[in-house]
């Protein structure tokens, strides 16, 4: 899934490079984009499966309206990631199969 | 600024929901006239869809982006701030109790704040664009993309191809071309109507100053030999785990097929419905816009104390809602008792009313050219229509000829509304089908009905609450 999606950054980021989690796996982000933009620019744009077919849910809309970009979030779900702001040590799950709950 | 600084009691005298050109437009001028102002919005900061980011660009001064959105975007923001209004980023509004108290995710934290009057200033939401396998990963919107180059300067993998109607899209063309970004097509979809019948609207669309702004768009696709596919008739995702190609048909029914890894689509914009149907606006049918908006203040029936600007209120885009910000700021104003007459503001006002009313003339054209074919908004049955819970365009036409009359039956049969979007990505479709199948219009059959929370809220977000009676009412069903 990762290396076709790899989204590019064309202008030099403005914040400074953090690090969060995304189901256990360390990333690297800058502060100042959204928790969707930093999981599509790491090359894990997947945000959850729905049932019954199992389609991947990824970011569609990036503006709140889609709600494909559900989260959780330490701990606390239902975060639209396009909305939510990337912090240092932030943790992110997914309801992927065989990551978060 | 996170924070209005002020206690959580205090009562606002406008709290504002977007801060778009709308919403800083009333900010501007209730704060400007001493009126306690709280502007909410859910970005990061505020500018609202055109004006996105604009006080905190990645690109320098307007590059790639343009002057106009740099200059004008920065301005606004700068007033806004100037007048005193405050202003909360990051607060995603999901309801709004009969009494006003408004409620937010603030930074991920329930808070709630109240006020006099509220204004639903939330602007609009790309219409949905149901075409087989739009559920595939690649497959975005041309507003994700301006979005994601805006916010971040970030653009998804090529090649790429752009598909459907709409100014935004030649926006973005634009954009990408002074970005050195590759599209390797757009396909321009069949419009509805021919757009002739659009052309006793031109003169004021050409006097309204959008007219020039939208040429020099045309151009520069032109200039930079983008190729352009013209009267496209159907478009299909296609690929296994992910988008892989594209595959599209013109005039002559003959298929082609443009190896693709990332598909955005758009067929214009239409008023995000969700919170003010929950709050009880009444709304109406706009045919010429094929979407429903809100009923113009003063209807019967429209909550107290409860205004709606912007393309909020009707898609009229970002010239429009400015405007129309400033004189429901100038009626909020008036309202409190805090204006002054004279004749100075007298000339203002009258001067104010001739370019709105000039601006939604000019609008009629635009409605009229970017409409898109009302098979695309109707789409073949096997179309997945609701992407959170796969339903397809079939199941509402036969739900539709076994009885349903209107989406809130279809919702219970099939559960097409009831995902966590709340029917932004399929209200619009069901209603435009159920229409369809039993010959209405869809003025008669509706749009599903819409209850607060109007966003993902948690039982930490409803504990926060306001705990009478009213409020309790406002989020329960039933
Ligand atoms: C994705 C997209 C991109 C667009 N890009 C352009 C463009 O580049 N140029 C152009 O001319 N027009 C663009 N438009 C058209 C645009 O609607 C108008 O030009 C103009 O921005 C409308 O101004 P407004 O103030 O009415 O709404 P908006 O500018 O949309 O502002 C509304 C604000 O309210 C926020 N909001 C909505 N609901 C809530 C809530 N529940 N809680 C908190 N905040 C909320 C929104 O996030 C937004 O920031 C775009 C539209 C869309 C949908």
């Amino acid at each position: 899934m990762t290396d076709r999606f790899r989204f590019r950054r064309i202008v030099a980021p403005a914040g400074p490079r953090i690090t969060f989690t995304l189901d256990g796996r360390v990333l690297e982000a800058r502060l100042g984009d959204s928790v969707a933009v930093a999981m599509m620019l790491a090359g894990y744009p997947a945000c959850g499966s729905l049932p019954p077919t199992g389609r991947v849910r990824v970011p569609y809309c990036l503006m709140g309206a889609c709600h494909e970009c559900l989260v959780r979030v330490d701990g606390r779900s239902m975060h639209q990631a396009c909305l939510l702001p990337v912090r240092t040590g932030m943790c992110i799950e997914t309801d992927l199969e065989g990551h978060g709950s | 600024m996170t924070s209005s600084g002020l206690p959580d009691d205090t009562v606002h005298d406008v709290i504002i929901i977007g801060a778009g050109p709308a919403g800083l437009g009333v900010a501007a001028v209730t704060a400007g006239a001493g009126l306690l102002t709280l502007v909410l919005d859910e970005n990061m900061h505020p500018g609202g869809q055109i004006y996105r980011a604009a006080s905190h660009s990645p690109f320098p001064q307007g590059q790639v982006l343009g002057k106009d959105y740099w200059r004008k975007g920065t301005r606004m923001i700068r007033r806004a701030y100037a007048s005193g209004a405050h202003i909360i980023p990051r607060a995603i509004v999901w309801g709004i109790t009969p009494d006003h108290v408004v409620m937010a995710r603030v930074d991920g934290q329930p808070r709630r704040f109240a006020a006099r009057c509220v204004v639903l200033a939330g602007g609009a939401m790309e219409r949905p664009f149901p075409i087989p396998g739009w559920t595939l990963p690649g497959v975005m919107t041309v507003g994700a993309a301006q979005t994601m180059l805006k916010a971040s300067g970030v653009v998804p993998p090529t090649p790429m191809v752009i598909a459907g109607r709409g100014p935004l899209i030649w926006l973005l063309a634009a954009q990408y071309r002074r970005a050195g970004q590759d599209i390797a097509a757009i396909l321009i979809t069949a419009a509805d109507r021919q757009w002739w019948k659009g052309l006793a609207a031109l003169p004021f669309f050409l006097l309204s100053g959008d007219a020039w702004y939208g040429l020099r768009l045309l151009a520069s696709a032109v200039m930079h030999r983008v190729p352009v596919h013209r009267g496209v008739m159907s478009i299909c995702a296609e690929g296994t785990a992910c988008l892989e190609q594209v595959r599209w048909s013109g005039k002559n029914g003959q298929d082609k097929v443009l190896p693709a890894r990332t598909l955005l689509l758009h067929h214009g914009v239409v008023p995000n419905p969700n919170l003010a149907m929950a709050l009880g606006v009444p709304h109406v049918w706009d045919r010429a816009q094929a979407s429903f908006r809100p009923a113009p203040a003063g209807t019967a029936g429209y909550p107290d104390g409860i205004v709606c600007v912007g393309d909020a209120a009707g898609i009229g885009g970002s010239r429009l809602a400015a405007l129309g910000g400033r004189m429901a700021g100038q009626a909020i104003v008036a309202a409190r008792g805090r204006s002054r007459r004279n004749l100075l503001n007298w000339l203002h006002s009258v001067s104010m009313r001739a370019r709105i009313a000039l601006a939604r003339r000019g609008r009629m054209f635009v409605d009229c050219m970017f409409r898109p074919a009302s098979h695309f908004r109707q789409p073949a049955d096997e179309t997945v229509i609701c992407r959170c819970e796969g339903v397809i365009a079939g199941q509402v036409r036969s739900a539709a000829r076994e009885g349903c009359i209107g989406p809130n039956q279809a919702k219970a049969f099939l559960r097409c509304g009831m995902g966590p979007c709340q029917g932004r990505l399929c209200g619009l479709t069901v209603s435009d089908l159920i229409a369809q199948t039993r010959d209405r219009d869809p003025a008669d059959v509706g749009y599903l009905n819409q209850r607060l929370p109007a966003r993902p809220a948690t039982l930490g977000d409803m504990a926060a609450m306001p705990a009478d009676s009213a409020a309790i009412r406002a989020v329960t069903p039933g």
